[in-house]
């Protein structure tokens, strides 16, 4: 499987930076050689240990392979003639369109039909009226992400109250309760993948430098654990956070940016909660003229692959494929319609994405070739 | 300040010269105390950002330095530009709330063409999008008659509907230093090219605005269009060119911020169009037209991205910001009222 493969990617990584199989007691000792210095990294004991975040009600993770379904199966269920819909909560990312993706191409695979796929455009009365007019359609199943966990409480209920399967996407409606109300939540693992874009920031600074944060200003689980995630690294480490700064709007990470770069100028790196921001910051750190700057991010949008590619400022991601939290999700809806139980909360792993492996992360995680310009940016330089 | 319905005189004398002349003239009485009252008032913005720098210089250490002030500066860049042309908008007594998509949807048609192209055809490309916007803006509000505020209202969603189809979401890389130079990270003496261009436009604009037939035109549409009609003024026309003009000025803030970014992204100023009208309000521009100055415009720019970094440095939650922010604007727009 390829989240197998991801997950032993990654740790092949970490191993072979170990030079040997790490083996002290409370932590992995990673030596990462970065230009001249040579700086222990610390992470937390289970970092390697697979999926290590747990859901939003403090599930235990499921990997996907526990629930994939037989060839046997899949034919069962294209002879069921099933329908499912899918009801976003903003269509204009990357991320939900690989989901959506991942969802579709994998329920076509065993003949379930998408019925409608809608888009809330992050506002949650057009989704309120979404989740009604596709419940009209009667599919057999439905996946959605809520704009909002508490307004559209009482719409998700209704999906409930028609009998249809809920397959839910990173955050539950309050209220809804497993295992009665929905089959599964799957999501990726936001505490590893905050924790590794720590474990990166720290590599490229070496020891000593001073680091910054850039938050999420609102209280989302998943950008939440990032940022528990990247303070168990840096706490660990003995690393100060000496600047942080919150965003509510992915654009404000200019303006944060420059305002940390220009109160601190010692700052020699910036983790930022997700990668659009972050590109705010390195636009900061380029304007200030400020090219020994490091910052990493999680998620690999193309913006910050370019920079990533560069060799400059953008030091690298953890990512994990949104394509493959679709095929998680697939795979529930085919359990449910097998009339199979499905666990709480199906994690998605991620991995480490730096310069030397930039162009195979981007087809694991976009499930594409790389953009020529992407390529044209590496010189040669990014793996391959 | 009242009304005033010649709009001739209201549009041709600085009401700052109006006041000066009568206090010279009534040293004594009610009026010369009640024409400092405006003069105050007029000038609160001035004042506005005066208390707000000396608040954040005594709670922030980093605030004070040149570094940070030119910062500010950069930050007000896009916002400035735009407003600028929203100074025309609402002085005609019209208002643009597409602004954010223009920005984008002409960042878009910039940067493909760029890549493309080359660095020149792009910019033309990305200014002629913004021009073509603001001019269906204009003839749908003045030749068919529907409201600035509907029309302008479509567009915004239009826009960034269509910049967002354009790649399917994806941003585009731009990978011409040419095109980051001239339109951003060059400089001309010790000025940053994004700096510089915000300059041009703000004297430019000052120019028309104040000392040209145009800019007296706009302001008579808006202080009493029948007035302006009968006065020989082509009402339609002169509010036409205001919307091309803030497209054009709103595609030009996108090529600077493209340029800074070294892409354009389909997402990019969601929301912009409120900072805008924000920094136009608070520069003592009447919502309803008649009545503006740029000058007062760019420091309401200043204001608002000088707030922005204040409240940053303090290290402030984002939510807690927003809402200081929020306070401090309408209270600005609130103790300057007229």
């Amino acid at each position: 499987m390829r989240t197998i493969a991801a997950a032993a990617f990654a740790t092949a990584l970490l191993l072979a930076a170990c030079g040997d199989d790490a083996a002290a007691p409370d932590v992995d000792d990673v030596d990462v050689p970065d230009d001249a210095e040579v700086m222990d990294i610390k992470v937390p004991d289970d970092h390697d240990d697979g999926l290590i975040g747990l859901g939003p009600n403090g599930e235990e993770p499921t990997p996907v392979e526990d629930i994939e379904i037989s060839d046997e199966d899949c034919d069962e269920i294209r002879e069921g003639g099933y329908t499912a819909a899918i009801v976003m909560h903003y269509m204009a990312s990357d991320w939900s369109r690989l989901q959506v993706q991942g969802i579709t191409e994998t329920l076509e695979s065993c003949g379930v039909d998408v019925v409608a796929t809608t888009d809330a455009d992050f506002d949650t009365g057009t989704q309120i009226n979404d989740i009604e007019t596709v419940l009209e359609r009667g599919p057999d199943v439905i996946f959605s992400i809520p704009t909002d966990e508490a307004a559209t409480s009482a719409a998700y209920r209704q999906i409930v109250d028609a009998g249809v399967d809920l397959v839910l996407l990173d955050n539950i409606p309050e209220g809804l309760e497993w295992p009665d109300d929905y089959t599964s939540v799957v999501a990726g693992d936001s505490r590893w993948l905050g924790r590794e874009a720590a474990r990166l920031l720290l590599e490229a600074v070496g020891p000593g430098a001073q680091v910054g944060m850039i938050e999420h200003g609102a209280v989302f689980f998943v950008t939440e654990e990032r940022e528990i995630g990247a303070r168990e690294v840096f706490d660990l480490n003995e690393v100060g956070v000496v600047a942080s700064g919150e965003i509510l709007d992915p654009d404000e990470g200019l303006e944060v940016g420059e305002g940390m770069l220009t109160a601190d100028p010692d700052l020699a790196g910036i983790w930022v909660v997700w990668d659009t921001p972050a590109m705010g910051a390195i636009t900061a750190a380029r304007t200030l003229d400020r090219p020994d700057v490091w910052v990493t991010s999680v998620d690999l949008g193309l913006e910050i692959a370019s920079e990533i590619a560069s060799g400059q400022l953008g030091y690298g991601v953890a990512a994990y494929s949104p394509y493959d939290s679709g095929y998680a999700e697939a795979q529930v809806a085919f359990n449910v319609l097998l009339g199979r139980d499905t666990p709480g909360y199906i994690g998605t792993p991620g991995q480490a994405v730096t310069r030397e492996n930039l162009l195979e992360s981007w087809r694991h995680v976009h499930k594409e070739e790389p953009p020529q310009e992407l390529v044209d940016m590496c010189a040669g330089e990014c793996g391959d | 300040m009242e009304r005033v319905d010649d709009p001739e005189r209201h549009s041709t004398l600085d009401r700052g010269a109006i006041s000066t002349a009568i206090t010279a003239e009534d040293a004594t009485g009610l009026l010369p105390r009640v024409t400092r009252r405006l003069d105050w008032r007029r000038q609160f913005v001035y004042l506005a950002f005066v208390v707000v720098v000396v608040v954040f210089a005594l709670l922030s250490p980093a605030f004070l330095s040149l570094s940070n002030f030119e910062t500010i500066v950069r930050q007000a860049v896009v916002v400035t530009i735009v407003a600028v042309g929203m100074t025309f908008v609402i002085s005609g007594r019209e208002i643009d709330l597409s602004v954010g998509s223009t920005v984008a949807l002409s960042m878009m048609v910039g940067a493909l063409v760029v890549n493309t192209a080359g660095t020149w055809v792009g910019a033309l490309a990305a200014l002629a999008t913004g021009l073509g916007i603001g001019l269906v803006n204009g003839l749908l509000t003045t030749k068919v008659g529907i409201p600035s505020f509907l029309v302008t209202l479509g567009m915004l969603s239009v826009g960034r509907g269509i910049a967002l189809q354009m790649t399917g979401t994806r941003p585009v890389l731009i990978s011409q230093p040419t095109y980051w130079r001239f339109f951003a990270e060059g400089s001309i003496g010790p000025l940053s090219a994004a700096i510089a261009w915000m300059l041009v436009v703000a004297l430019v604009g000052y120019a028309v605005y104040q000392h040209t037939t145009f800019g007296r035109a706009v302001l008579a549409c808006g202080g009493n269009a029948p007035a302006a009609l009968r006065a020989g003024v082509n009402v339609a026309r002169v509010k036409l060119i205001t919307f091309v003009v803030t497209g054009g000025l709103a595609a030009l803030a996108g090529l600077v911020l493209s340029a800074r970014l070294h892409a354009a992204r389909p997402n990019i100023a969601d929301g912009l169009e409120l900072d805008v009208i924000a920094a136009v309000i608070l520069g003592g521009t009447a919502l309803f037209g008649g009545v503006g100055t740029i000058v007062g415009t760019v420091v309401g720019s200043l204001l608002i991205a000088t707030i922005n970094n204040g409240l940053i440095l303090l290290g402030l939650p984002a939510a807690m910001q927003l809402t200081i922010k929020g306070l401090i604007v309408v209270a600005a727009v609130a103790l300057a009222r007229r």
